[in-house]
């Protein structure tokens, strides 16, 4: 994240991938310390000291789009103070830029691609033994002035045979609880092609669940070790297997709720049992990218799901007495602005969702977008990837609309809620106060 | 908010008042301040903050005209579309201007200048100050 905690804080979590990375390595016998540097507000003097008591061997940085800039500046911050130690990046941004990210910065010495629990094992190893990196899988080095990429690492398909995410090792694993939640991700893969996204890209094609004692294991020890009182399940499909998330509920229930709960569903993975499940097992609510309500927009993106499944979900959804968070995708290469008002409306009039979430579109790498950027017309018009957080100002413009049209439609979105949220407060205030009056006379006349 | 000079020569931002504004300074409206009318309403978004407020017409169209010109430029622009005694209303267009610079919702180049100049060289800062 290129936030220091106190900037943006409802998007700190914990940092789950270096975490699940860290409990391997320590599982095989290495000493791993951890650093989520938004908590520490990116403080590199704080940094430096803590690392000259620990004396690393190697450094790991894990790295989105937008926090890329700031972690190539720490990289080189590293490299001037500690020249000796090698500087590993991985996640997503890394993963799908790895020949040009170690071409164009020295400091920079290996990327892991991908899934890095067992990548960066057999690296440590190879470092160990002083053997060469060429039979590891998923990795993009330097050797001998050239950069050599080894054949990508098949998925792990047993996410249960994964050690705890090491939360020990975060000193801030408090924080989450105050500024917004603990964090489990229990599956991963997306069997789905969505052309904006890159999760599939990054995780595979095929989805793997995490089997429910696992899944209830994790949450027990951030409940009862870490204090969680809410936790968001980071799955992109939670309910993809709806028999695990019935066992899942069951088990939460088993445990008298112990802790609310939220996650992320598509709208053709959910039916109205599951839902009802899912709150008497303290569920609050589910998000859904929906991302259009124009038919002709999710059949181009490659959603594979329709105006109607979307209305129908957040329809269950208060059926069921759940929160829905809806977001939707604004900017698409071939929306004109009525497309894109309309879209507006069916958000704001029409779908009836709890919270809508406004994103411009900025194309993701390894998404299907970002690697066609010239046969979908998009030019971006800011290259700093930190603005890349789907907020205004928009960084691309398209065939049909400018960057600052876009940032303007997007502002016009949350009026738009804004205005709508408003009227429905004002109406129920009116509705209540009718009552009131009712009753009042009411009472009157019974008086008579 | 304003900015004053410290004993060692350099600059401390300070919350009290509306920032002056000279004529040749030069005004900037940055990318992520963001205006737009929705039904009927003036709506300024400030990314830097995440804030939405709203501005009246007369507010929106000085904004709008702020695109790295002076603020002697943006007078010849705005000005002709103004009835009424000139120097009120060039006095209530630099005040309003200032608080645009306070609240950071545009960059005066003089104020940046300035502070730049306080690090490198605190005497120049000083004089350029008085």
């Amino acid at each position: 994240m290129p936030y220091g905690i106190d900037e943006r804080p409802e998007l700190q979590f914990p940092p789950l991938g270096i975490c699940s990375l860290a409990a391997v390595l320590e599982e095989a016998g290495h000493d791993v310390q951890l650093v989520d540097l938004a908590v520490i507000k990116w403080d590199f003097e704080w940094l430096k000291n803590k690392l000259r008591s620990f004396t690393p061997d190697i450094f790991g940085i894990s790295a989105l789009t937008a926090s890329f800039p700031r972690t190539l500046l720490i990289s080189h911050f590293l490299h001037e103070e500690f020249p000796d130690i090698p500087i590993v990046l991985g996640g997503i941004h890394p993963t799908f830029t790895d020949e040009k990210t170690l071409s164009e910065n020295d400091e920079i010495d290996i990327i892991v691609r991908r899934e890095g629990e067992i990548t960066f094992l057999e690296l440590l190893k190879a470092m160990e033994k002083g053997t060469s990196f060429k039979s590891i899988d998923g990795l993009t080095y330097r050797e001998d002035g050239r950069i050599i990429r080894t054949p990508d690492r098949p998925f792990i398909k047993d996410l249960d045979s994964l050690p705890i995410p090491a939360y020990h090792l975060l000193d801030t694993i408090d924080i989450y609880n105050k500024v917004q939640s603990q964090l489990i991700v229990s599956s991963r893969g997306c069997p789905n092609h969505c052309i904006f996204c890159s999760t599939s890209a990054y995780w595979g094609h095929f989805w793997r669940g995490m089997s429910p004692p696992r899944v209830l294991q994790e949450m027990d020890i951030l409940v009862h070790e870490y204090n969680a009182t809410r936790i968001v399940f980071g799955d992109d499909l939670f309910t993809l297997n709806k028999k695990r998330v019935h066992q899942i509920c069951d088990g939460l229930q088993e445990r008298g709720n112990y802790v609310e709960w939220l996650c992320s569903v598509r709208a053709d993975s959910i039916n109205l049992e599951l839902l009802k499940h899912m709150k008497a097992a303290r569920c609050v609510g589910v998000f859904i990218g929906v991302e259009s309500g124009r038919q002709e927009s999710l059949d181009k993106m490659n959603k594979r799901t329709t105006v109607n499944d979307n209305i129908q979900a957040v329809k269950m959804c208060k059926q069921a007495n759940l929160e829905t968070t809806t977001s939707f995708l604004l900017g698409l290469p071939w929306e004109t602005e009525d497309n894109i008002r309309e879209t507006i409306d069916f958000a704001v009039n029409k779908l009836g969702s709890s919270e809508v979430i406004w994103s411009l579109l900025h194309p993701d790498v390894g998404s299907h977008i970002y690697n066609n950027l010239p046969e979908y017309g998009i030019q971006f018009v800011d290259s700093n990837l930190e603005h890349c957080m789907g907020n205004a100002p928009s960084v691309i413009s398209t065939t049909h609309l400018s960057a600052d049209e876009l940032s303007e439609l997007w502002v016009e979105a949350a009026i738009m809620l804004d205005h709508t949220e408003e009227k429905e407060k004002e109406k129920e205030k009116e509705k209540a106060t009718k009552k009131e009056k009712e009753q009042t006379e009411g009472g009157g006349c019974h008086g008579y | 908010m304003g900015i004053e000079l410290r004993e060692d020569g350099t600059l401390e931002v300070v919350d009290e008042g509306i920032v002056d504004i000279f004529d040749d300074d030069m005004l900037h409206k940055p990318r992520a301040v963001v205006t737009t009318k929705v039904k009927e309403e003036y709506i300024v978004y400030n990314n830097r903050k995440d804030l939405f407020f709203t501005t009246n017409e007369v507010g929106y169209h000085i904004l709008n005209h702020i695109t790295d010109c002076t603020f002697q430029e943006l007078l010849d622009i705005v000005l002709p579309s103004f009835d009424g005694d000139h120097t009120e209303i060039i006095a209530s267009i630099r005040k309003h201007v200032g608080l645009l610079a306070s609240i950071g919702i545009i960059d005066v180049e003089r104020l940046e200048q300035l502070r730049e100049d306080s690090l490198k060289n605190p005497k120049k800062a000083k004089e350029v100050k008085s």
